[in-house]
């Protein structure tokens, strides 16, 4: 077991003034990132790790997001919330320890030249500290959206895990949003989808997307944390028929009521 | 739930004039390496709300929420008096904590004593998890202990900037205010502030004028929108809230420098003593 290496923050503010700048651009283009000095980092000795981990690396048809989500969190159990927050560790772990990793799934060449410097600061940083932004970066989106999900009380605890990472809606919605901060929430979500596989086989996202309306809609006058997990699928399940009956045109409909229902009630979520 | 610009299907103590009477929440809170403790005097004047807590339909609910960790939760108690006990590493920075009194079963026929006569004769169905009563919000800045809320580091670092000499720059767009030295003063800096002797002088000369920008563009119209959620923000923000000095001068300009020697404990004064101390050393060796 080592200590975890971190960039230190004095490092961190000079790379990000050049990339805002689209500058050292060079740097992420190359087999592995060498723009820093020993005195750019400094070890944390209250995060222990064993050397060796890798991520399963993009193959352009699946980014592997279930399976990495599951060794990263394995590898970061530990990390208390507050640790978890530290901007430094992303940091280092997206430029160091996951480097291979991160150039395949944020490929920079891909990129128009001169959005390369955002884009990098987006996804290879926790670019200030919010839930947004930890959700950009997709090694804390891994650690965090499993830190919500992982439930050791199931006999897969990732299962809830995979649930989200199937769906890009899911880590948007619930790692962002405040419902989902409220973990009985998000597991009553997750599994309610889980247990009704057939009535999600078609307009999934749309259903999901109903789904999180309604949710917002309750929590704009409901304190959704003073429920259980069984009450908030029971919430769901009462929404079963209009789940049956969802088609894309339900969901242009709900999406047009629903705009102007969230014109009034967005200040009230 | 920003339930203060609701209007709900029910009578709610403490939104404007629903009920008569009051629900004013008194919160403490300890902060703690291992753990943070909020206590609650839960101040409740409506008879019948009282009667409903002491058989158990109704309950005060704490919310706290932290967004820079994903944290939320309630805690529930009949107790006027509450104590809520979380591990500070769940915690960071700003903490919004809510106070309400919910339904803890369906009630029919619900309408408190005092409730405005506008109701006419109506009652009211109420479910399980309604806000019957509102005792308004409050936050704190999540951190080890008090004393490292008033250090300096909470909201201010000194970092090397990217020109090789000249004069500092402060960033605004971090999560703590970030003074860049030229890379010649930094080397300098560095090892001047590794004995704690120095540190007096290094706040009057560059945290005084790093804060007293910060502190101007916090009394802008727009800071809440362009700051709001930096650390830096919400630790200056919180500071002010709970020192009525600082309040007090707050909201004009021309008291900045003012408020800044206060935020940081008459550095000016600090320094002079310092000096003093070193010229004292130096004639003696």
């Amino acid at each position: 077991m080592t200590s975890q290496k971190l960039f230190t923050q004095n490092f961190i503010s000079q790379q990000k003034r050049k990339l805002a700048k689209n500058q050292g651009i060079e740097s992420y283009l190359a087999e592995y990132f060498s723009d820093f000095e020993r005195d750019d980092t400094l070890i944390n000795p209250r995060v222990q790790v064993t050397e060796g981990v890798t991520l399963k690396v993009p193959d352009g048809k699946n980014n592997y997001d279930q399976e990495n989500a599951k060794i990263l969190f394995d590898h970061y159990k530990d990390l208390t919330p507050t640790q978890a927050t530290d901007v430094r560790l992303w940091a280092y772990l997206s430029h160091v320890t996951f480097w291979d990793y991160m150039k395949k799934r944020r490929p920079i060449e891909k990129q128009d030249e001169e959005k390369r410097g955002d884009y990098i600061l987006t996804h290879w940083f926790v670019d200030g500290l919010s839930p947004r932004t930890l959700s950009r970066n997709d090694l804390a989106l891994f650690w965090w959206g499993s830190y919500l999900t992982y439930d050791s009380t199931r006999k897969n605890p990732f299962e809830l895990t995979e649930v989200l990472f199937s769906m890009l809606d899911f880590t948007r919605t619930l790692v962002e949003g405040t419902q989902g901060r409220y973990k009985p929430f998000t597991h009553g979500l997750l599994e309610f989808v889980l247990e009704n596989k057939t009535l999600f086989e078609k307009y999934k996202e749309g259903k999901v997307r109903f789904l999180m309306r309604q949710a917002n809609i309750l929590g704009g006058y409901k304190i959704i944390p003073t429920l259980t997990k069984e009450e908030i699928k029971e919430i769901f399940e009462s929404k079963r028929k209009e789940l049956e009956n969802f088609s894309t045109q339900t969901e242009t409909e709900d999406s047009t009521v629903s705009n102007s229902d969230t014109e009034s009630k967005e200040s009230a979520v | 739930m920003k339930i203060d610009r609701l209007s709900l299907p029910h009578p709610v103590l403490g939104l404007g004039d629903d009920v008569e009477g009051k629900y004013e929440p008194i919160p403490s809170i300890k902060l703690g390496k291992e753990k943070t403790v909020i206590s609650i005097e839960h101040v409740l004047d409506n008879p019948t709300l009282q009667e409903m807590l002491v058989k158990g339909d109704v309950a005060f609910c704490t919310e706290l929420n932290c967004p820079q960790t994903l944290y939320r939760n309630v805690f529930m108690s009949r107790e006027p008096n509450q104590s809520v006990e979380i591990k500070s590493d769940f915690l960071r920075d700003k903490v919004t904590i809510k106070f309400y009194i919910v339904a803890q079963e369906d009630i029919s026929e619900y309408k408190p004593k005092g409730t405005n006569q506008d109701y006419g004769e109506y009652t009211f169905q109420v479910l399980k998890g309604d806000v019957l009563a509102y005792g308004s919000m409050t936050s704190f800045i999540a951190a080890k202990s008090w004393e490292k809320l008033a250090a300096i580091s909470s909201f201010l670092v000194i970092t090397e900037g990217d020109n090789q000499e000249g004069p500092f720059r402060i960033d605004l767009n971090e999560d703590r205010i970030t003074v860049q030295l030229s890379k010649k003063d930094y080397v300098v800096y560095k090892s001047a502030s590794k004995p704690a002797l120095f540190g007096p002088i290094f706040h009057a000369s560059v945290v005084v004028p790093a804060l007293i920008y910060a502190l101007q563009q916090m009394m802008t119209d727009d800071a809440k929108e362009q700051h709001e959620g930096k650390r830096w923000f919400d630790v200056l923000e919180f500071r002010k809230n709970n020192d009525e000095k600082i309040e007090k001068l707050w909201n004009d300009p021309t008291n900045i420098p003012e408020i800044a020697q206060l935020l940081l404990d008459q550095p000016f004064s600090r320094t002079l003593t310092r000096l003093e101390h070193i010229i004292d050393q130096s004639l003696r060796d």
